[in-house]
């Protein structure tokens, strides 16, 4: 007998064998982004200070990092933790970030040792999208907001680099030839403020920007939108900078609706499409279980098949 | 592929310890605020620590390659060490409170200037500095520390009668295989293809340092002004235009040489995976004849101008490193290959008293007791030969030929023919005499220095 493809339907019978033997594992593969965090609609203004009874009143996420495993440098794994909310109103958002941190790490003059205490939040360009965590890619780029202590804060784009021609790229305002796959936009888009204190033991951190999207790399917040994120945290203490830091999945947010739809907002807020339904990252171990039960679910089936007299 | 590297050789037993270099450095290119502390070009006395504080303890500051499985590894990823040294291990940077010496009110004492720090501008006891143990070799604190005492019997030398030193200048070595590059995740640290000198771009820079940790001689300094490390950029302004780096321009003991080199550049990993007591041969064995037809070839194929392959075969590195292996590199059991080479000091001149009664050097006399001369064998060759006493050997040897030939000839009246039995012994020729005697004795062009890419410069009419 001659050996045949595997027919369609042996195909379809093994992908519900997966699906379901990942219901099985709890761990569904296509799944709508479930929110952990709700971006608060506030008729008013947002506090830049990090002490304000505000941000004490606010659900928090509390967020476990783990070490960059990725790419060069590598260090052995340890975990961190951050607290993280946020709130919106007409025109601005605001992210409240709080940790503990035994030591406050600031650059000093002469500090050739001295690494500081640093934080950012990462959001893919396009809402709805979950670009590659570590730190997007050409077609997928991801905007990031960094906050270094104490005052420090920088709003960058990676992943898009290498992907425009130079025109494309000095009309974005960012420089002919990329220097580096993760860039600083340019100054108009540096509209970040941030406030941090360092007391008791622990930092408590205050990023405010306006909610629009005023460049094509940077990320639009819309009210009744869901918003994706990734944590990142250098401890200076333990020397961490570059690529030695902690990080957290990507982290689901849900802006709310306002309670009455504000013009204002709608008119800056950039256009973007809401994907009800993303793929997440699966853990390895769920693809090679899923991969080994396709295999062994179409080579049943198709055993089966040939075991059947053939019609041909 | 055959690349061009431009390189330097020392001659250590010329260095008289003045500083001019590092001083001329400073001035030209680190006299900046968040350089400070910075000495690109640094005179260390040894035996003694350097600067910064025991750089050459590399569990102390994870730099170079080790071999591991037969692989290289950055000693940083592999042992997870990834701090820079600290400041106070430079050293604090300071002035002096100069002001005082012209406002201080009439008194029976004569004013101070009392040091002040330059990062804080507050007033700060100075208890260690760039050269801290400067021609203090020998005292009893920092001496002993000198990580190459490994296997002397450091005790004899450190007492009154067997006390020896020299001084050793210290720049980057422009390394044919630079951890420091490979350590840079955002490759701001280049190697240039067409000379081989290793830069760091400060656009790409964003200071993180690891180029820092992991330089095993710490020659990239983190600028905290700009948030950028730095290092030596080999003058390459002037290099380009055929001018010698200022540290050698000014050298007062005339004891730099600047020329190119040719290596193969397949080579290269095999070379930096040697073992230990073979790393110097290694090194050597990548570097090319540049009168070898066929090398001039592969290296015209290769893209190297013409102007490079002419200074190769005149350049005074080839010479001293490669054919008469005088010239040893340092530490290469970092196998970073690193390019700046220096010719071990004798220190003192050898010279005994003979039978009557004249001071003389006799040859003779002296081969067999080499391992007895003021300096260790073998603390130079854990300092240049990864403990090699072999390749110290040869080059003291030679070193010593050439002295007695010399003396020969024009203290005791003998023919060169009849005195270059001496040089025989030793590998080398009348010729290969002549030329040492130029470049070491007498100090002539000491610098080869090819312009860059002449022939693609624009011709522009000229006036009148
Ligand atoms: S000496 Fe240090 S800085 Fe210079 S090339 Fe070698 S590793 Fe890099
Ligand atoms: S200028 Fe020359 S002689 Fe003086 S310390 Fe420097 S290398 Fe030595």
């Amino acid at each position: 007998m001659v050996d045949r493809a595997p027919p369609a339907l042996v195909i379809i019978v093994s992908v519900f064998v997966v699906a379901g033997l990942a219901t099985l594992l709890d761990t569904p593969l296509v799944t709508a982004q479930t929110p952990e965090l709700v971006v608060r609609y506030v008729n008013g203004s947002l506090p830049l200070d990090p002490r304000a009874d505000f941000w004490e009143g606010l659900d928090k996420m509390e967020a476990t990092l783990g070490s960059q495993s990725i790419v060069y440098p590598l260090t052995p794994q340890s975990t961190a933790t951050l607290r993280i909310t946020a709130a919106y109103n007409l025109s601005h958002i605001a992210f409240y970030v709080e940790w503990e941190d035994p030591s406050m790490d600031v650059e000093v003059p002469g500090g050739t040792d001295v690494f500081a205490d640093a934080v950012a939040i990462q959001l893919p360009v396009s809402e709805g999208s979950l670009p590659y965590i570590c730190m997007g890619t050409v077609s997928d780029p991801v905007y990031i907001v960094y906050w270094k202590a104490p005052e420090t804060v920088e709003a960058l784009v990676a992943g898009s680099g290498y992907g425009l021609s130079p025109e494309e790229r000095e009309a974005l305002g960012l420089s002919k030839t990329p220097k580096s796959p993760i860039e600083k936009l340019p100054e108009s888009e540096q509209d970040w403020v941030a406030s941090a204190i360092y007391e008791g033991g622990m930092w408590r951190l205050v990023m405010v920007r306006e909610t629009g999207s005023t460049h094509p790399l940077e990320t639009g917040i819309r009210p009744g939108g869901e918003l994706s994120i990734v944590l990142a945290r250098w401890e200076g203490s333990q020397y961490e900078r570059g690529g030695l830091k902690k990080i957290s999945g990507w982290l689901g947010l849900k802006v709310e609706e306002p309670p009455v739809a504000p013009e204002a907002v709608t008119e800056t807020v950039t256009e973007t499409v809401t994907v009800e339904e993303v793929v997440e990252r699966v853990p390895y171990s769920v693809v090679f279980v899923a991969g080994l039960a396709l295999i062994v679910a179409a080579a049943t089936i198709y055993v089966m098949l040939r075991r059947r007299p053939s019609s041909a | 592929m055959v690349r061009a590297q431009v390189s330097m050789v020392m001659v250590l037993d010329k260095c008289i310890g003045c500083h001019t270099c590092s001083i001329t450095c400073k001035h030209v290119w680190t006299n900046r605020e968040g350089m400070e502390y910075a000495w690109w070009n640094n005179v260390e006395t040894r035996p003694g620590v350097g600067y910064p504080f025991k750089w050459e303890d590399q569990e102390r500051y994870g730099g170079g390659w080790v071999l591991e499985n037969g692989k290289l590894r950055l000693k940083l990823e592999k042992e997870n060490h990834y701090k820079p040294p600290s400041i106070e291990e430079y050293y604090h940077p300071f002035t002096y409170d100069y002001e005082t010496l012209f406002t201080e009110e009439l008194k029976d004492e004569q004013p101070t200037a009392n040091p002040v720090s330059l990062l804080t501008r507050e007033r700060i006891d100075v208890k260690w500095g760039p050269n801290w143990d400067d021609d203090l070799a020998g005292g009893d604190v920092y001496a002993k520390m000198d990580p190459n005492w490994r296997s002397v019997e450091k005790e004899i030398y450190l007492n009154y009668k067997g006390v020896f030193m020299f001084w050793l200048p210290r720049i980057c070595n422009h390394c044919i295989n630079p951890p420091c590059l490979v350590s840079c995740p955002r490759k701001a640290v280049y190697k240039r293809e067409e000379d081989g000198i290793v830069l760091i771009d400060q656009v790409r820079c964003r200071g993180y340092r690891f180029c820092v940790t992991a330089c095993p001689y710490k020659k990239v300094y983190y600028n905290w002004k700009t948030g950028k490390s730095e290092k030596c950029i080999f003058c390459y302004p002037r290099f380009e235009t055929g001018q010698a780096p200022v540290c050698t321009e000014s050298c007062v003991g005339r004891i730099r040489y600047v020329g190119v080199v040719l290596y193969d550049e397949e080579r290269v990993e095999e070379a930096a995976k040697a073992p230990l007591e073979k790393l110097v041969q290694a090194q050597r064995d990548i570097i090319l004849d540049p009168w070898d037809p066929g090398v001039a070839r592969k290296a015209r194929e290769s893209g190297v101008p013409e102007n490079f392959i002419k200074a190769a075969r005149e350049s005074p590195v080839y010479y001293m490193f490669k054919k008469w292996e005088i010239a040893l590199p340092i530490h290469p059991e970092f196998r970073t290959l690193p390019m700046v080479v220096y010719v071990p000091p004798l220190n003192p001149v050898v010279t005994t008293l003979d039978r009557r009664g004249l001071y003389s050097a006799d040859y003779r006399d002296v081969l067999p007791i080499i391992d007895e001369l003021r300096i260790p064998i073998r603390y130079l060759a854990n300092m240049f030969a990864a403990g090699n006493e072999e390749e110290v050997r040869k080059a003291l040897k030679k070193l010593i030929a050439i002295r007695e030939y010399f003396r020969m000839v024009n203290v005791e009246g003998k023919s060169k023919l009849e005195a270059s039995r001496i040089l025989e012994e030793n590998g080398l020729s009348r010729e290969d005499a002549d030329l040492m005697y130029k470049w070491l004795a007498i100090g002539k062009e000491r610098w080869i220095i090819p312009t860059s890419k002449k022939e693609l410069r624009i011709s522009i009419a000229r006036r009148g």
